[in-house]
């Protein structure tokens, strides 16, 4: 291996089950992975992770982004290649592994010592740490029987936390506790990249890849499809899902489940984005104007109703919303028992580049909810233009400011 | 599963392994005892209850007990056979039940049915006292020989419950089966093993087959060191040794073989 590189792994093919692989090892390559293409839980990976870096691993579920980390860390053989890694590796998988209920969480933080590697001095010199980290308070004394799902899972965590390796396999750890200690925890994880141990981190949480992962690679049908900058990898992950759900609604025959709660005297029965010449489209080029139009059926007349429209990303974030009513200028006209279109033209779209959601409600004018969807339409921000820096920004908004830089001695020069 | 598989590193591993050992060894017997009523005296009921089955057997049927008290002819026989058949089911599901810590780290796997031996051996060491309370009642003599005897056929029989629980372990975390079907298979071998009846009564022509059976001359020679005062027959302790050592070869290079894929079956 070169210098740099901790992790390599080349040709990695892996299938699950001892018949497929006594079968492998005892005639290699008997039957090729193009004749039974369904099996393969990860195909021909080629991959190399250079000391230091922080890489996120993202896709689909069932596309191998597990099976990836298990064969990283030792715990399941590859059925074919090869698998090079060079200084001590720790996986943060599934942390409570090995927790037994009745003892209490001290023993406990013993007992996952042991298995995450720490000898037992190691855990004694750590024990106060962990006991601080943890916030069990009273019941660090306690069996775990008696803990709430959080309690037990902030115990794992404050434990592995505090294993020092050079390389991290991170699976899907962060959603523990409450937001306090999500925050605590990531602070912690920062920390440790700051030490310079490299890191692979799954997730399904864009904005945890976008805030921690120089790179990221994307994994579809157990194969690698993409590797580049986090932003260009969660991109193309959207894209993705978004034609796998494309393809679900062709199989279910083009109806849209959409799910409407509210009184129902408006429904909304789906929506198109239009570029400027009143054309549908599903792309917005970056910073140009777009149109979101509604399809609304009127049931009963319904006077003047306010009317919202959300736009989200599809992790279910809000990340703006325009409104009709409620002392703003705009009024919505009677709606009359029959069809409508509701157009809203947004003129000055700051939006980062990425895919986005249509989400919409009518309320009566007294208050009432009439029509809530959500997921009404997907579209996507796409890059335009060659200002790669704002193409790759992460958050959801391009801010416009201005800039001024002095020497503390001088004034103000522009 | 690092390449360079150097000193250091196995070191480390082997220390890891260690302290894992002692981490399960904790965890396995106090929260045994802390969920069961009874606790450490489960491991002395076991061999009592059996050894008073035997006692009214014997009010039935005629059999020989080599001139000495049946009750304690039978128990100490009971006592390294106990520890023996503890240690395999033990071992079994070991790895079954350790499949959450299997699927997360890579770890020297041998451990959980090490810890499972390890485990019947403090259930042998109650069950022990009882005997040696036995002994001082029925005023047995102690023999220097039982000194150096007792830690050997302990070591040995811990062995072969090493080399039989590997295989069960390995073989049952694909398909049940064979856990489920060691309990027949072990109270067929306690007849296969002279605990109720002497050697003695065995036909001399059948005795160097009988005694493949490692059990027997474990037992037999735990019953006599300590009983009879008599140091263990070398001939029966060598077969003995021959055949565990035997049996350990073939369980662990299938443990080996199969331990790699435990992850992705259990």
């Amino acid at each position: 291996m070169q210098g740099n590189t901790v992790i390599q792994l080349e040709n990695v093919w892996k299938r699950y089950g001892l018949l497929p692989a006594l079968r492998e090892k005892f005639s290699p390559r008997a039957g090729s992975p193009e004749s039974d293409p369904g099996k393969w839980a990860l195909r021909d990976i080629n991959l190399e992770v250079k000391r230091g870096e922080t890489l996120g691993l993202i896709g689909r579920n069932g596309a191998g982004k597990s099976t990836l980390l298990k064969i990283l860390a030792g715990v399941t053989p590859p059925t074919r290649g090869r698998v090079k890694v060079d200084g001590t590796i720790f996986p943060m998988i599934e942390l409570n592994a090995g927790l037994n209920m009745d003892l209490t969480g001290r023993e406990n933080i013993f007992l996952l010592g042991a298995i995450m590697g720490l000898s037992r001095q190691e855990t004694r010199l750590l024990l106060p740490a962990i006991e601080e980290f943890s916030e069990l308070g009273g019941f660090f004394h306690q069996p775990v029987r008696k803990y709430s799902s959080g309690m037990m899972a902030r115990l794992g965590f404050s434990v592995a936390v505090n294993v020092k390796a050079d390389i991290l396999l991170i699976d899907e750890v962060f959603a523990v506790g409450d937001v306090a200690f999500q925050q605590k925890c990531f602070r912690k994880m920062e920390e440790v990249i700051r030490r310079g141990s490299t890191i692979l981190f799954v997730t399904h949480s864009m904005r945890n890849v976008e805030r921690i992962c120089d790179g990221a690679l994307l994994l579809d049908r157990g194969g690698i499809a993409e590797r580049g900058n986090s932003m260009q990898i969660i991109a193309s992950y959207f894209r993705l899902s978004a034609d796998a759900a494309a393809q679900e609604l062709l199989k279910a025959g083009g109806a849209v489940p959409m799910i409407h709660t509210g009184s129902g005297e408006l429904r909304i029965t789906g929506a198109q984005i239009l570029d400027p010449h009143g054309r549908p489209a599903k792309q917005v080029p970056y910073r140009q104007p777009f149109t979101v139009r509604l399809s609304v059926r009127a049931e009963k007349a319904v006077m003047s109703p306010h009317l919202m429209v959300i736009i989200s990303t599809p992790d279910l974030i809000n990340v703006a919303a325009v409104s009709t009513g409620r002392g703003r200028l705009v009024e919505l006209p009677e709606f009359t028992p029959g069809n409508w279109f509701v157009d809203c033209t947004v003129d000055s779209c700051n939006l980062l580049p990425g895919v986005y959601m249509v989400n919409a409600s009518f309320d009566a004018k007294d208050g009432p909810k009439i029509e809530t969807v959500r997921h009404v339409k997907q579209f996507q921000i796409v890059p335009e233009g060659a200002n790669q820096q704002e193409n790759n920004m992460p958050g959801f908004f391009w801010l416009n400011c201005e800039w001024a830089c002095r020497n503390r001695s001088e004034q103000i020069v522009a | 599963m690092s390449d360079t598989g150097d000193f250091r590193g196995e070191f480390r591993d082997m220390v890891r392994s260690f302290t894992l050992l002692q981490a399960l060894l904790y965890r396995d017997i106090s929260a045994r005892y802390k969920k069961s009523l009874l606790g450490p005296a489960w491991a002395i009921l076991q061999p009592l209850v059996l050894m008073v089955i035997f006692s009214m057997l014997r009010g039935i049927v005629k059999i020989p007990s080599d001139n000495i008290p049946y009750v304690i002819f039978s128990y100490s026989a009971l006592v390294p056979w106990t520890f023996f058949s503890n240690a395999v089911n033990y071992c079994g599901p070991s790895i079954l039940t350790n499949a959450a810590i299997l699927k997360k780290m890579a770890l020297w796997r041998e451990v959980f049915p090490l810890a499972a031996v390890v485990t019947a051996v403090f259930d042998f060491v109650m069950s022990f006292a009882v005997l040696v309370g036995m002994m001082a009642w029925f005023r047995i003599p102690f023999s220097a020989h039982a000194l150096w005897a007792v830690p050997l056929l302990l070591f040995m029989a811990s062995a072969l419950a090493f080399g039989i629980g590997m295989f069960v372990a390995a073989l049952g975390s694909f398909k049940r089966d064979i856990i489920f079907a060691m309990p027949f298979i072990m109270q067929f071998w306690i007849f296969a093993t002279p605990v109720m009846y002497p050697l003695s009564s065995v036909p001399a022509r059948w005795r160097v087959l009988y005694l493949l059976n490692p059990m027997a001359g474990i037992v037999e020679g735990f019953r006599n060191v300590l009983i009879k005062g008599t140091p263990p027959g070398m001939g029966q302790l060598g077969l003995a040794a021959a055949v565990t050592l035997c049996v350990l070869a073939l369980s662990w290079t299938v443990f080996r073989l199969l331990s790699q894929y435990f992850a992705d079956v259990i």
